[in-house]
């Protein structure tokens, strides 16, 4: 019981299954295994960092996790109560307290609003505030993010990238939540306003005490605001652990060749890299055994034969049969 | 050792209706053969227009150019289109970010090969169709494609981004160019599929001797690529040197606030990045100063009324800055 | 001063000169448009010829004068006379009123269900939309003024009639741009957005959707009141638009067709009237597409 109560979140065996239409009358002829047994749980105030190649799932885990998708199977947990079995009212409360800044700051704000609208709507919908009450909470909210109260007349083709995804923030910040579900917020950014906006998300989480479900492609970015991280490779996590042991010890050799493949800005320290041979395979067409058996250094026999489980040992989890 | 391509004082100004908008403002930079170069900004810096100036590749108008791109002492722009027609993909190609969008999707990816094949042999004896084919497969092959022969007859949906991305490879390097032009060959790339293409470009590059000039926004692949690097703000070159020097003395305060925003993997958890306040400034109203002035923490009242011009110190580096950082024997004010 | 200047709030003073308001910046671009403005002038004449027909009027247009029946445009008739000695420039103005109703009516009438069942269609896809499309397609599969010669035949004669045939038979083209719209936008982020804070169906569509589709609903809708005005005078030639009193532009052009050869007055100006109106409407739907488009901006 007291285990439940330090998660916000648990995540057990999530899978998302999409058809592949075809054929003459929109048959189904495939699917793709977009998430393929994901299990997870983040305490109040961690962040839990997942990364992985485009197509690994990590971004459909968490449009499920918020509701935004239908998992095929498998159960989401937040503060003990699993959310598929939400009614609309229950529904609407859970968007109050798990939130979602996208990747994108160009798509992801309504153009034909104003950003002090955008960021209002929120707080309007769940009945949190009205009046000279409101405007005072949409500057409060526009400053805590950085941006001056004046910003909330204007349209958000008047920013730029970084003004842009501080509004996002804002917007999520607006109904207070617990659980933000950072979808690649800084992968569109320059290094130079990345790392503002980086900043802004840890200042922010400690102290609202929120806590952070962060996906992103960039290691060093994972790296630099998790507290634990998950790797994700076609669909399955293959590897969890805190992020200082997963960096300096990987145990899976795709965490391994993650790491090594990262160009590093140290120049003369040529790193000894891994380079993996060939693409991902599709999602459709998953390999048997060990999914990353195809292009691993390190397959053996068992690899291409039965498929390793996801496995607790130290306080870390890792989906190999070499371990 | 004369350079194989001397950029002197480049300006590309887009004029679009009362606006000038000025993208490159001011660009100086030599590449000498067979030298891997990085061109390194963020967006909107200026670093790919200065590479579609290179080529002429800007439709003009809205696109003005000025100064002068030495192309092997012979001035690009001020050729006739049909001498820089003859350049373009035969002395210098180009590798764009997107491989989704840069090959034909209605050929063959062999016959789009051996197509620049033929194109550049016209005046200069002909080649046979087969024998263009054969070194479509021959370069296909070259790019680390298995089954190159079956390959070849596919068309570009058919492959994966990083197959594309050889393919073009394949395609830039088939006439063997004196210089590549890379835009972002990578970016569009996973990490792992990234690695493979990096070396496969540097790999090439030196067994075709060819001269590279990498254009990336990604300070960890300048670090693992090239020999010497320009750092561009604002339409303007602020630093060059060897890679080496510029990651371990940055003399100018844009370089040195890049170098230290970036997370790294041995950095501490949650640990306040460096940042470097506020933003890019408008390439149509570009201050009278220094452009980086605004966001500079050194800022001093001269990098508000005079616009520093890229001088040599300490030797091979180049800086745009009156007050440069970390001077060997000189002390910042 | 160093620090204030570092401060992002203040740093983008620039883009603090830039700042519009949309209805300003509309504006602003709406005058740059040559064929905007010009569309414009051409329908505000037209407006204020049929508000202030009884004004402009030098004569009644239902009172007919056998005697001066035909006669060629003077001084005193500046059209010219009809078949009845009716003044025709009087008639062309009244006949102003009944054009800009019928068109402006029907495409009402097409756009509120072109919307609502596009909208519908494209948000919900699946079944609901296989459905609608399809009893759209049908629709469409006809030629739409031999569906409203059906309707008009089936409802019987009058004005109010024309704009319920012609409006009906236009709905499938607001229905399909609605859609294919709709099925853009509803891709974007930002209605991904607004779904995670909490926004339901009717919200989502009509707050974060319809609005970003407007544009070329806007377009579409100018165009078409041009189409639906010469529809309604389509109607009017084959005699089953507006009854033959009225003045009615299409009428007009039907009742005039036998004497075409010795008097040919009686077709050119309501020709002529129709002509410059469905030029006005074109004229200004292309010029807010131009407007209007994101692309340009």
């Amino acid at each position: 019981m007291s285990s439940r109560d330090s998660n916000l979140l648990m995540v057990n065996d999530l899978r998302k299954y999409f058809p592949i239409k075809g054929g003459f009358f929109g048959s189904t002829v495939g699917t793709v295994k977009a998430v393929d047994g994901v299990s997870f749980s983040i305490k109040r105030g961690e962040t839990l960092g997942l990364v992985g190649e485009s197509g690994c799932g990590k971004s459909t885990t968490g449009m499920m996790v918020l509701c935004l998708l239908e998992p095929t199977s498998g159960e989401i947990l937040f503060e003990g109560e699993n959310v598929a079995q939400f009614n609309k009212s229950r529904l609407k409360d859970f968007r109050r307290q798990a939130q979602i800044v996208f990747q994108d700051p160009y798509a992801s704000l309504n153009p034909r609003m104003s950003v002090g609208d955008i960021i209002a709507e929120p707080m309007i919908l769940h009945g949190i505030a009205k009046g000279p009450d409101l405007t005072k909470r949409v500057e409060k909210l526009l400053r805590l993010v950085g941006l001056g109260p004046h910003h909330g007349r204007r349209y958000p083709h008047e920013f730029s990238g970084g003004q842009r995804q501080r509004v996002g923030i804002a917007r999520a910040l607006a109904v207070d939540p617990k659980l933000i579900v950072c979808d690649e917020p800084v992968s569109a950014l320059d290094v130079s306003i990345q790392s503002q906006i980086l900043n802004l998300l840890v200042e922010l989480q400690q102290e609202m005490g929120l806590t952070y479900l962060f996906i992103a492609h960039g290691l060093n970015v994972i790296k630099h605001i998790s507290d634990r991280i998950g790797v994700m490779y076609l669909g399955k996590m293959v590897e969890l652990a805190g992020g200082d042991e997963l960096i300096t010890d990987p145990w899976h050799p795709y965490t391994r060749t993650l790491i090594s493949a990262i160009p590093k800005p140290q120049p003369g320290q040529k790193s000894n890299r891994i380079v993996l041979q060939g693409d991902v395979p599709s999602p459709a067409n998953p390999p048997n055994g060990c999914r990353f058996h195809t292009r691993c250094p390190e397959c053996t026999e068992i690899c291409t034969l039965t498929e390793p489980e996801f496995k607790q040992r130290n306080g870390r989890f890792v989906a190999c049969h070499h371990v | 050792m004369t350079a194989l391509l001397e950029i002197k004082n480049l300006q590309t100004h887009f004029h679009i209706g009362k606006r000038v908008i000025k993208a490159v403002d001011g660009v100086t930079i030599s590449v000498q053969p067979g030298e891997i170069l990085a061109i390194v900004g963020e967006s909107g810096c200026g670093k790919s227009v200065t590479a579609m100036s290179i080529m002429r590749l800007l439709p003009s108008p809205p696109a003005k150019h000025s100064g002068q791109v030495l192309f092997e002492g012979h001035d690009i722009l001020n050729m006739p289109m049909e001498d820089v027609q003859n350049i373009r993909g035969k002395e210098i190609s180009m590798i764009f970010q997107e491989p989704m969008t840069s090959l034909n999707p209605a050929y063959k990816i062999g016959d789009q090969i051996a197509e620049t094949v033929r194109v550049h042999h016209r005046d200069g004896g002909k080649v046979s169709k087969k024998a263009a084919w054969d070194r479509a497969v021959e370069m296909l092959e070259k790019v680390g494609i298995p089954g190159a022969a079956q390959r070849a007859r596919q068309y570009p949906h058919q492959m994966s981004g990083g197959m594309r991305q050889r393919v073009m490879i394949a395609m830039a390097l088939a006439c063997n160019p004196k210089l590549l032009l890379a835009d972002e060959p990578t970016t569009a790339l996973d990490v792992t599929i990234q690695a493979q293409i990096l070396d496969l470009i540097r790999d090439l590059a030196q067994e075709f001797n060819t001269a590279l000039v990498l254009i990336t926004h990604d300070l960890g692949v300048v670090a693992e690529m090239a020999q010497n690097m320009a750092v561009m703000y604002a339409g303007r070159v602020v630093e060059q040197g060897a890679v080496a020097d510029v990651f371990d003395r940055p003399h100018h305060p844009y370089t040195a606030g890049l170098l230290d925003s970036i997370p790294r993997l041995d950095g501490t958890k949650k640990q306040r990045l460096h940042t470097i306040e506020g933003m890019v400034p408008d390439l149509a109203h570009l201050p009278q100063g220094c452009t980086f002035a605004d966001r500079c923490e050194y800022g001093q009242p001269l990098c508000r009324q005079k616009k520093p011009e890229l001088q040599a110190v300490d030797g091979d580096r180049q800086v745009a800055c009156h007050y440069p950082l970390n001077l060997t024997g000189g002390v910042h004010p | 001063m160093e620090i204030q200047l570092k401060d992002s709030n203040t740093s983008d003073a620039a883009s603090l000169a830039v700042h519009k308001s949309p209805v300003v910046e509309f504006l602003e671009r709406f005058f740059r448009s040559n064929s905007a403005v010009i569309g414009l002038v051409l329908l505000l004449i037209l407006v204020a010829a049929a508000l202030f027909a009884p004004v402009f009027a030098p004569y009644d247009p239902y009172e007919s004068n056998m005697p001066n029946a035909l006669t060629a445009p003077n001084s005193a008739h500046l059209m010219g006379t009809d078949e009845l000695g009716r003044d025709i420039f009087s008639r062309i103005l009244y006949g102003a009123r009944i054009s800009l109703v019928v068109g402006v009516q029907a495409v009402s009438l097409a756009l509120i269900c072109g919307v609502v069942l596009g909208a519908v269609a494209g948000y919900y896809g699946g079944k609901v939309d296989t459905v609608i499309m399809g009893f759209m397609d049908v629709m469409l599969s006809f030629p739409s003024i031999l569906l409203a010669i059906a309707f008009m035949t089936v409802l019987g004669r009058g004005i109010d009639k024309a704009v319920i045939a012609i409006g009906i038979v236009s709905i499938p083209q607001y229905a399909r741009i609605v859609r294919s719209s709709v099925l853009s936008v509803k891709e974007n982020v930002y209605v991904t957005a607004a779904r995670a804070i909490g926004n339901g169906d009717g919200r989502l569509i009509f707050v974060h959707i319809l609005p970003n589709v407007l544009a070329p609903i806007i377009v579409r809708a100018t165009i078409g009141i041009s189409d639906a005005i010469l529809e309604a005078a389509a109607l009017g030639f084959l005699g089953l638009g507006v009854a033959p009193p009225t003045a009615e532009w299409g009428t007009m052009l039907g009742s005039g067709r036998q004497t075409i050869f010795n008097a040919p007055h009686i077709v050119t100006f309501p020709g002529l009237a129709i002509t410059m109106t469905v030029m006005a409407f074109n004229l200004l739907g292309d010029g807010l597409r131009d407007v209007l488009d994101p692309r340009l901006k």
